[in-house]
């Protein structure tokens, strides 16, 4: 950490130029960190699966998963597909159902007061505990897995919000009685763009545990998911359809954590 | 103080309300046949408590242990990394990549690598309720050692304390309120680990008491099952929250944003 | 000899590759016992010259000597009281554990005790109240009273009252005179106040900003003990002409350079 100085003046400020070159150098470096960390695992993947001998029934190296990838493309971005298509219409539903209680509950103090703390105290429960029981209700299709989707991000998404749209300074409310603004003036020019960088926060955090609970309950309940998928190739012992589709769907899970990260970060600058 | 007590009554008492509200329609709607069969009565539920406790509890002991050692062996494993980061700043960076990565791998995908490996036992409970509660962790030991203000920094160089009299009397005080912090956030995950791990197959513990009432389609010992496992993660975060509050009291400090 | 000497120092950082001055060609002393006062626009150094004569960081070129000897010696020995802009108190000590603390880092046992450092800034009765309990200015207080532990030969002070309002500002430089009369150290104190710098000290340092410089010294003659009344006078007002053309002049002139080179 370098100790801030006092401040410089403008003369010592980047210009527009120097700091487009910045923010280009900055996202080459992050795109050569990228591949050296994939390069990094697959070369300790590999040189593991030499070095202790281990046989390809067991676990194969980077070079079979490839060609297992390569053969089963077809099955591996179906059932891909089919899991984010839940995750999709779940997080749709996540983001409905926690606004519009989020707005419902800002306008409603009573309501708030008699529901908030419930919310607050079962998030710091493990929802996705409830998985089984979804199960039992929706049944071994797609059901389940929007379902426990919703339930998941429901949570991070609504506690965001509901930090957000309170995060209006009185000031910002009184400027606002002061010009006699209406309650819904109120809640679309003041609090819904204060909430939004908290509401990105929340979709962040929802986003990045949806792949995992959909996986989850798909491997629970059976439907055609890549969760079912990778369980499948274990039962099978199909070892190379296994590690292409976890590689896959760790693929999956870290473009998506970027784009919710990038999304939270651009909004809240 | 007393007033302290009676906003905090004044706060508990609509929640509670509700909740009190809630179990007795669902009551009243499951005496009415109004409910699907999936969902019982809260009376059900309890008498299913009341039935096979003994049960719950022989399958409980493996699950908390397993959530205990997880969560020991992360935070120790966090606060090495975190330490590292900590005394080595071009280390800071990539030890937070990593736990990121961790965080955001899919559990369920690494799961089945991690059985063909070591097996389906306890070995594989602890290990997943370890990755699932370590992102907190390492954030919490993190900011907590890097929580002291610049200017108490400078003001123990210009008293010319020693390295010892920093980590005592000021780097110590100064974590702790993150620790605390990470502790309670990652409590309920590892216990979130162990359930995952467990339903994917275990001699005992509550995750595979669950299943194994799923699939007899024994609606009331699912919810049972639920209910315990969510005590077990309150407990857990209960816990830290009370050595938390204990703390900040004695040493009149505020609680570190999360 | 506990005087503070500049002599010719240059201090540069080293922001993001790029090299800044923060500091250049300083050349200042200040007499044992006196008081001094620092001021000039934010971006003049003002603050990192006292982190320099506090050893907090080491100057680029040239020398600093306290007492005769250099700044890192008379830190080691516990000769240097520092109080900083917040008041930078420990939350989880109580107000004399907070002002016991420099005795209790050097392992002696003071002349004075904590009680009456305590007394001696005013709050006597809050020994064992913790910092959050106390107000901003009180907060500065004990801050004032833990610099003064140790009994050190300088005193640095940096910009102490900077976060006050104006009634509690004045009141605390009255006392704070008070205080500096009665412990005799040597005083260093960096603000952004004209009024404060001249009210304050034996002789006002004017510094200009990018690279810092010291291009001028008002030495202010005025009687002590001071009060609110001799704010009042013509003499303190032509005093705060003084430092304030001092200020604004050099400004000018940069602005004008500026322009010529534009």
């Amino acid at each position: 950490m370098s100790r801030p100085v006092d401040t410089p003046d403008w003369r010592a400020l980047p210009t527009r130029g120097q700091e487009a070159e910045r923010r280009l150098a900055a996202t080459w470096a992050f795109l050569l960190r990228v591949g050296f960390g994939v390069a990094l695992v697959v070369l300790l993947w590999g040189a593991a699966i030499e070095v202790f001998e281990v046989p390809p029934f067991v676990a194969p190296g980077p070079l079979a998963t490839w060609q297992a990838f390569r053969e089963h493309s077809g099955q591996l971005f179906a059932a891909l597909g089919f899991t984010l298509t839940g995750v999709g219409i779940g997080l749709s539903l996540a983001i409905a159902i926690a606004l519009s209680l989020g707005v419902v509950f800002t306008l409603s103090a009573p309501a708030s007061r008699a529901f908030m703390p419930l919310v607050i105290g079962l998030r710091t429960v493990p929802v996705l505990a409830v998985a089984p029981l979804l199960i039992m209700i929706f049944g071994r299709g797609q059901g389940t897995t929007i379902a426990t989707v919703v339930i998941v991000g429901f949570f991070p998404i609504m506690v965001n919000a509901m930090r957000g749209f309170r995060s209006v300074s009185p000031t910002v409310q009184e400027l606002f009685h002061v010009a006699g603004a209406q309650w819904w003036q109120l809640l679309l020019k003041a609090r819904i763009p204060f909430a939004l960088p908290f509401i990105f926060t929340g979709l962040r955090v929802a986003t990045t545990s949806a792949l995992l609970s959909a996986m989850l309950a798909e491997w629970l309940s059976g439907a055609p998911g890549i969760g079912r998928l990778i369980y499948d190739a274990l039962g099978y012992r199909d070892m190379g359809l296994m590690f292409a589709a976890v590689a896959l769907s760790m693929g999956t899970a870290f473009v998506l954590f970027g784009i919710a990260t990038a999304a939270e970060r651009r909004l809240s600058r | 103080m007393a007033e302290a007590r009676r906003s905090w009554i004044a706060e508990a008492w609509p929640p509670a309300l509700t909740l009190a509200a809630l179990v007795a329609a669902l009551e009243a709607a499951v005496a009415a046949g109004m409910t699907p069969v999936t969902i019982p009565a809260p009376s059900a539920v309890a008498a299913e408590f009341a039935d096979s406790w003994g049960d719950l509890l022989y399958h409980l002991g493996p699950s908390v242990a397993a959530t205990a050692l997880g969560f020991l062996i992360s935070a120790s494993l966090a606060a090495l990394l975190a330490g590292i980061g900590a005394a080595w700043r071009k280390a800071s960076g990539p030890v937070m990549t990593f736990g990121i990565l961790i965080d955001s791998t899919p559990l369920i995908a690494v799961a089945p690598i991690l059985i063909v490996f070591v097996g389906g036992g306890m070995t594989l409970h602890v290990i997943v309720a370890a990755t699932a509660c370590f992102f907190p962790l390492l954030v919490g030991m993190s900011r907590g050692f890097r929580a002291v203000e610049r200017n108490a920094d400078e003001l123990f160089h210009v008293l010319a304390a020693s390295r010892w009299q920093r980590l005592v009397k000021l780097a110590l005080p100064s974590a702790l309120p993150y620790l605390f912090s990470g502790f309670k956030i990652a409590a309920p995950l590892a216990v979130l680990g162990t359930l995952i791990a467990e339903w994917m197959g275990a001699e005992r513990g509550v995750g595979i008491m669950m299943i194994y009432a799923m699939f007899s389609f024994d609606v009331p010992q699912v919810w049972m099952t639920i209910l315990a496992v969510c005590l077990m993660a309150i407990g857990g975060y209960g816990l830290f929250a009370l050595i938390e509050r204990a703390y900040l009291r004695r040493t009149g400090m505020e609680a570190a944003p999360t | 000899m506990t005087g503070i000497d500049i002599r010719n120092v240059t201090k540069r950082f080293d922001l993001d590759g790029r090299s800044l001055t923060a500091l250049e060609g300083i050349d200042l002393s200040v007499p044992e016992g006196s008081f001094a006062a620092l001021i000039g626009p934010s971006g003049c150094g003002k603050s990192t010259l006292l982190r320099l004569i506090a050893d907090v960081f080491a100057p680029s070129e040239g020398a600093i000597a306290v007492g005769g000897r250099p700044p890192r010696e008379a830190r080691l020995s516990h000769e240097i009281g520092f109080v900083f802009q917040a008041a930078t108190l420990l939350p989880w000590r109580t107000v004399r554990e907070n002002v016991a603390l420099p005795a209790e880092i050097a392992g002696v046992t003071p002349r004075r005790s904590a009680e009456a450092l305590i007394d001696l800034v005013g709050l006597h009765g809050f020994e064992n109240a913790k910092p959050a309990q106390l107000s901003g200015g009180m907060q500065q207080r004990v801050a004032i009273a833990r610099a003064l532990m140790l009994e050190p030969k300088v005193l640095l002070m940096d910009e102490p009252f900077g976060a006050l309002d104006e009634i509690t500002r004045q009141r605390m430089n009255v006392e704070l005179l008070r205080i500096w009369r009665e412990s005799g150290t040597t005083a260093v104190l960096v603000t952004h106040t004209i009024s404060e710098a001249v009210f304050m000290a034996d002789r006002v340092h004017v510094l200009s900003a990018n690279p810092g410089r010291v291009t001028g010294v008002v030495d202010v003659d005025l009687p002590r003990p001071r009060d609110f009344g001799l704010m009042k006078t013509s003499r303190f007002n032509a005093l705060e002409n003084a430092v304030r053309q001092l200020l604004f002049d050099e400004e000018e002139n940069g602005a004008a350079k500026a322009r010529a080179h534009g």
